[in-house]
């Protein structure tokens, strides 16, 4: 399965030789175990300035209305427009306060993007030292080698892949708060 | 001037419209942003971070239709008024038009 990411990727092919020594001496899948940090900030970045852009569509619907109401007030009074003038300054308020939604969770998409690729970049970095670092003892039990010596630093460059993937997916459990105050309407529903 | 006021009032209600449209094509965008895919990823707090993004996104599309249909309806409503020479409107009507 190919990586999303580029820097996953590229890890992942580092890591080959230490997921293949690792299945012959049951060891957890270092290259499985990375594709739960694969993510695609450049997807989420598009997703959240395609957000930006209809939050600039909706200030320019605020402005259409208030030029209209505006335009209506001006002097025209009694009491048809005194309730004219009441929903139009309620709706205002709702114009701004859907603008200011749209913009802070566009804004909150980029940094979870900035975040997600940063955490991609880390683990990656991450691994690939470990795998280098195995690198020698894998060759060893590939060509058939099961002395402690190069058993047990592939045995543990894998596990230490694993707690690399588990250290960075925890940080994305800290995230998923980030989007709560954005998950339901601003607005009241009349 | 009665006719002068409903021609205001009806020039009013275009603006409107024109916002009203302008939300809906907003709630078009919001509607764009949805993703297809995962690219948060496959681990369960990525999807929960998707799940959330989505939620999100179809809120923000929820909020640009509630406006564009609100501010619709305050059109709508603007032209009757202007078609019954909105100042000499009778308390109980104007009432019902605007509440």
């Amino acid at each position: 399965m190919p990586f999303l990411h580029p820097a996953l990727e590229k890890a992942a092919a580092t890591l080959e030789p230490l997921r293949k020594a690792g299945a012959r001496l049951g060891a957890p899948d270092p290259v499985a175990a990375l594709q739960q940090i694969d993510c695609s900030p450049p997807a989420i970045r598009e997703s959240a300035r395609t957000l930006s852009a209809g939050r600039d569509v909706l200030v320019t619907a605020r402005l259409a209305f208030e030029s209209g109401a505006h335009r209506a007030e001006r002097r025209w009074g009694g009491e048809p427009a005194a309730l004219f003038r009441t929903r139009a300054d309620e709706l205002d308020v709702h114009y701004r306060q859907a603008a200011e939604a749209a913009a802070r969770t566009a804004a909150v998409g980029l940094d979870l993007a900035d975040l997600l690729d940063r955490l991609a970049a880390e683990t990656a970095a991450q691994v690939t030292c470990v795998a280098g670092s195995a690198s020698a003892s894998a060759v060893a039990v590939l060509a058939g080698d099961r002395s402690t010596e190069a058993v047990q630093p592939v045995i543990e460059a894998c596990a230490a892949v694993v707690r690399a993937v588990e250290t960075g997916v925890s940080t994305i459990m800290e995230t998923i708060s980030f989007l709560e105050p954005f998950g339901t309407p601003v607005l009241p529903f009349d | 001037m009665a006719s002068s006021t409903s021609e205001r009032l009806r020039a009013a209600a275009d603006a409107l419209d024109k916002a009203a449209a302008d939300a809906d094509q907003a709630a078009g965008r919001f509607a764009e942003a949805r993703l297809e895919s995962t690219p948060f990823g496959i681990s369960a707090p990525a999807r929960e971070l998707a799940a959330r993004w989505e939620a999100a996104l179809a809120a923000r599309d929820v909020d640009a239709r509630v406006l564009g249909d609100a501010t619709s309806d305050l059109a709508g409503r603007l032209r009757m008024a202007a078609g019954g020479h909105a100042e000499k409107i009778r308390p109980a009507v104007a009432t019902a038009l605007f509440t």
